[in-house]
């Protein structure tokens, strides 16, 4: 039975597009190996993490929606967790198909947070003081 | 004196219970509002400083919506879009 899931992983931030390419093209292939059903597969961009993670300060957001089945989800994290490129991943089954605005929203935030180093302190402290 | 004082201190602000309006859940009050962990800003609205959730009773919120915010929080902080506690620094 094939459920909708949506998947999000982030991948360390300073990589070729070429790696970019690879890795996107690995997970289509994983769930059209699987007989999944691939959607979307969405870039939002280097953004600041809220916390570090591997010491990672930043990293690269992408944010995958597909259907499918139980072993593929199995299947796909766990290439996920083997990949050192991928610092974190969560997937989430949804009940109906949402983000358009999400992603809306997201996409604004991910440009504010693409600007060099100093912007994004400003805008930090802005946030502090709010 | 101070014998008389100190159990009418002790009364007197729990009798002088300052007036609070009653909160209403935000989310019943504008149903376009929609709960997403993908939505930090949104949920920002319902952590404190320190990164916790707030309560229902501060927040105003429903039961229905607050455990809806605390699964969406929980998940956002899950993939570093909410800080787990407050704001963490690079060393």
């Amino acid at each position: 039975m094939n459920r909708m899931y949506e998947t999000i992983y982030i991948i360390q931030p300073e990589l070729g597009d070429e790696e970019l390419k690879g890795l996107s093209a690995k997970v289509q292939e994983i769930i059209s190996s699987m007989k999944g059903d691939f959607k979307r597969l969405e870039d939002w961009g280097v953004r600041k993490l809220a916390y570090p993670i591997n010491k990672f300060g930043r990293g690269r957001y992408f944010y995958l929606r597909f259907d499918g089945d139980a072993p593929l989800i199995a299947e796909l994290e766990r290439r996920l967790r083997l990949d050192d490129k991928v610092i974190r991943y969560q997937s989430v089954k949804i009940e109906s198909e949402t983000g358009a605005a999400a992603a809306a929203a997201k996409a604004v935030e991910a440009e504010a947070f693409a600007d060099p180093e100093v912007p994004e302190v400003a805008a930090e402290t802005a946030a502090d003081t709010e | 004196m101070s014998d008389e004082r100190t159990p009418q201190r002790s009364t007197g602000p729990r009798k002088k219970r300052p007036f609070q309006r009653r909160k209403v859940c935000r989310f019943c009050a504008d149903k376009q509002v929609t709960i997403d962990y993908k939505d930090p800003r949104t949920l920002r609205y319902f952590i404190s400083e320190r990164g916790k959730i707030i309560p229902r009773r501060i927040s105003g919120n429903c039961s229905k919506h607050q455990r809806e915010i605390t699964e969406a929080v929980k998940r956002a902080r899950n993939i570093a879009l909410l800080p787990i506690a407050g704001t963490h620094v690079l060393p």
